[in-house]
């Protein structure tokens, strides 16, 4: 047990997440006995119900939770289109094809230079009724197209990284074309991609909050309404931050683990 | 490079993919245009739009969708300088900092950039509003009469009768970015070579010295790729405090939007000015660093 | 030891550890003024430590170093007067890339003596002179051989006009045929009267050179002695063994 917080991935789950998680607790803290100092009452008792409630003993998720789900099911959902945007993107990039490279090269500058929050606006006011896409698809849509410009950088380096001996190598030795992509190819550039590709899910679950903005009732939007009805301004957008921030830690955590076992192996 | 993607053989000859792509582009504009036309029946008005969007006021003021322009750039300067000082101190802070500093600037830099912006700006408005701007005295300063702003302070900072606002949205947007900007600032100190300080403390340059003559620039040059993507990150970042409102162009954008009813004319145009906006940007930034660089042959 | 001269550094049992791992091992050694003293051993044995911990980019932990007669205590830094009197010259440079070779020679006597543009880089030119590439001034570090490079950062240190100059292993990551070039310029260094300590895998330099060769291994000093004496007369059983693998080799290649 003791030799667990040895190990370097342990401890730099450690130093990277639960000490700042540590030291925000007790700067939430400080700022709740200052608040208190100008008269703000605090309610933390009134947050358990936002979280779960229970009738007759059977509990169901409250609206917080509900906003959870919401924002995880759009956060996969998109990361799954990121992943095809961003390798077809990279693939396009990496192509013969002249119209192929001018529409990649095209679709990044113009997600680099704009904002994601007009971008979706532009997607809900003027691509969604053309297209004739509910908010759900339209948001979805709006985080892959975001992300996966960002994404297909990294499709486009794990592709270029593999040195050309490797293959050769590969080749030299017998290896079929397969064979040399499965087992020589393929794992070298996942083993390369998968910590930033954890990077860009995080992205997405960070960035899904600006679909609050079209009413999609994911976290955030849950929270705005949470407080426009009991005005417990603090004490939700705390409770929200404080969630966003566990999913993320567990993400980048879990990704910590992959890595080292993949190093083990 | 060595690659086993992208052999480019010759640029110019179109093979079998272009002829694909180029059909599936033309039936999607051709559909795009079929159901706009004709399944939502849009009809668009640019003259009308554009008329209504460059407007000038009763009174000849400035047109109300310049004044946003205006102050997303004001909103970006003054967030860019703000987030620079912030985030070359709290990175300077995690690098070089005690054991206490490092750990509340790495808390900071974790925090700020693993919550979402929106709930950030949410929460940190807030605590602005109803804490922070009676604490520093700032509402005395805004509230005093609006005659007394010289031209100088107008061009700067916009009329008075918004410094409030602009003060909010540069505080919230630089808080932000002054945490990524502290994270690249870190990377650029530890990326600098052990025998590079070593050199400086063997040949007695004092500390400051060391930093200002030996080890910034040479940092600065190995950040300058990431801080330009953070200024025009910060550039785009800037439009989220319209949710808080703050008067820049996405604010004004969705105000005019909305009054006119020239949904999609007048978004296109407000896509189409940040795309102006932050493409000159990383040219006019590139070409600094380039500039800037020149004399590191061994990173060039 | 030197007991004619007095002595300008000075290690009293000092000890140090990484960790659980000791690097030295109650150190004793006195280097007198003026004096040329080679360190050698094996990779790992604590030589660049020991250097290191004179001017303190490394503190130790037990016993006492004493320079310039000035007593350092376990983890304590140089002292300001003494900060810029003992140059410093790296196994690979650790010249400043950013500055042409005039400016990364003319910066510490300006930011630390004081010393006005015009008269640094008077000084400057002076000592590039004197390791012979008064003509590369304008150039930038990378646009030397290294050979060049690591001259110019003998230079540098004489900048400073210490009184002590210590080299780590000055010539390892040269390509061979610089090797000399380097060797040269510190020979001539010899009767300037500054001290040197220098960690080498050279032996034939320590020989021709140095007033004395110091065998370090495991941390500690097995032996020290003249160079005719060391080479030629070994006392301990550790010291031939050394000196065995790595002469036989040079004699054979």
């Amino acid at each position: 047990m003791i030799g667990l917080f040895r190990r370097p991935w342990v401890r730099r789950a450690l130093s990277n997440w639960i000490q700042p998680a540590a030291i925000a607790g007790i700067l939430v803290f400080a700022v709740m006995r200052g608040a208190e100092n100008i008269n703000y009452r605090w309610q933390w008792y009134r947050v358990d119900d936002f979280l779960f409630t229970s009738e007759n003993g059977a509990w169901a998720a409250g609206p917080l939770v509900q906003g959870l789900f919401v924002t995880l099911e759009i956060s996969v959902l998109s990361l799954i289109l990121t992943l095809v945007i961003g390798l077809a993107t990279a693939l396009l990039r990496l192509s013969s094809s002249v119209v192929g490279r001018g529409l990649a090269r095209g679709y990044l500058e113009l997600i680099r230079n704009t904002p994601l929050l007009i971008q979706l606006y532009v997607m809900y006011f003027v691509l969604g009724p053309i297209l004739g896409w509910g908010q759900t698809t339209t948001a979805i849509a709006c985080l892959a197209a975001f992300q996966g410009a960002y994404t297909s950088e990294i499709f486009r380096a794990g592709l270029r990284t593999i040195p050309r001996g490797q293959v050769e190598a590969g080749d030299s030795l017998g290896l079929t074309r397969l064979d040399n992509y499965r087992y020589v190819i393929l794992p070298q550039v996942l083993r390369n991609m998968l910590p930033p590709l954890t990077n860009e899910a995080v992205s997405l679950v960070k960035n899904s909050s600006i679909v609050s903005v079209i009413a999609i009732f994911d976290l955030t939007t849950q929270g705005r309404n949470l407080i426009a009805d009991t005005f417990l301004t603090f004490e939700i957008w705390l409770t929200v931050a404080a969630i966003y921030l566990a999913v993320t830690l567990a993400l980048s955590t879990a990704a910590a683990m992959a890595e080292r076992r993949r190093a083990g192996a | 490079m060595t690659s086993m993607i992208g052999q480019r053989k010759s640029r110019f000859r179109l093979n079998r993919l272009d002829g694909i792509l180029m059909v599936g582009l033309v039936a999607a504009a051709g559909w795009m245009w079929y159901r706009s036309a004709i399944g939502v029946a849009y009809r668009w008005d640019w003259p009308q739009a554009l008329s209504t969007v460059f407007a000038t006021g009763d009174a000849g003021e400035t047109p109300f969708f310049l004044t946003g322009i205006y102050a997303t750039l004001r909103l970006s300067l003054w967030g860019a300088v703000l987030a620079s000082i912030l985030g070359v101190l709290i990175g300077v802070g995690r690098y070089a900092g005690g054991r206490t500093l490092r750990m509340f600037c790495g808390t900071y830099i974790q925090i700020l950039r693993n919550i979402p912006p929106l709930v950030f700006i949410f929460i940190f408005y807030f605590f602005i509003s109803s804490q922070l701007m009676p604490l520093l005295g700032l509402d005395a300063l805004f509230s005093r009469p609006a005659e007394e702003a010289s031209g100088w302070q107008r061009f700067l900072f916009g009329p008075p009768a918004l410094w409030e606002n602009l003060v909010s949205g540069v505080l919230c947007i630089s808080f932000i970015s002054a945490a990524y900007i502290a994270e690249v600032v870190r990377a650029g100190l530890a990326a600098i070579p052990r025998g590079q300080w070593e050199a400086g403390e063997s040949l007695g340059i004092p500390v400051l010295d060391r930093y200002r003559f030996v080890i910034f620039p040479q940092a600065l040059a190995r950040i300058a790729p990431p801080l330009t993507g953070q200024y025009i990150s910060l550039v785009k970042d800037s439009s989220i405090v319209s949710l808080i409102s703050v008067q820049e162009l996405t604010f004004v954008g969705s105000e005019i939007a909305n009054s006119s009813g020239l949904l999609f004319e007048v978004w296109l145009l407000v896509a189409f000015v940040y795309f102006l906006l932050c493409l000159s940007l990383s040219i006019l930034l590139r070409q600094v660093e380039r500039r800037m660089t020149r004399h590191f042959h061994q990173f060039a | 030891m030197s007991g004619d001269t007095p002595s300008i550094i000075a290690f009293e049992d000092v000890s140090k550890w990484f960790g659980t791992f000791q690097v030295l091992r109650d150190v004793d050694l006195s280097i007198g003024e003026g004096e040329c003293v080679v360190i050698c051993g094996p990779s790992g044995s604590g030589k660049s430590t020991l250097i290191r911990c004179i001017n303190r980019l490394e503190t130790h932990d037990r016993g006492t170093v004493r320079v310039h007669g000035v007593p350092l205590g376990p983890g304590e830094r140089l002292p300001r007067e003494l900060r810029g009197k003992i140059g410093m010259v790296f196994q690979s440079f650790n010249l400043f890339p950013h500055m042409t070779v005039l400016r990364n020679l003319a910066l510490a006597p300006m930011r630390n003596l004081g010393m006005d543009k015009e008269k640094a880089e008077e000084t400057a030119l002076s000592y590039l002179e004197r390791v012979h590439i008064g003509d590369q001034a304008e150039k930038y570090p990378d646009q030397l051989s290294g050979g060049q490079q690591q001259r110019v950062a003998i230079a540098r240190a004489l900048c400073m006009q210490p009184d002590i100059l210590l080299f780590d292993e000055p010539t390892s990551s040269l390509d061979p045929e610089m090797i000399r070039e380097v060797l040269d310029v510190i020979f001539e260094l010899t009767d300037s009267g500054i001290t040197m300590v220098c960690v080498t895998h050279e032996m034939g330099f320590a020989r021709k050179v140095s007033d004395r060769v110091v065998f370090m291994d495991h941390g500690e000093i097995v032996e020290s002695a003249a160079p005719d004496t060391f080479f030629d007369a070994p006392r301990e059983e550790r010291t031939r063994a050394f000196l065995n693998q790595i002469l036989h080799y040079e004699a054979s290649a």
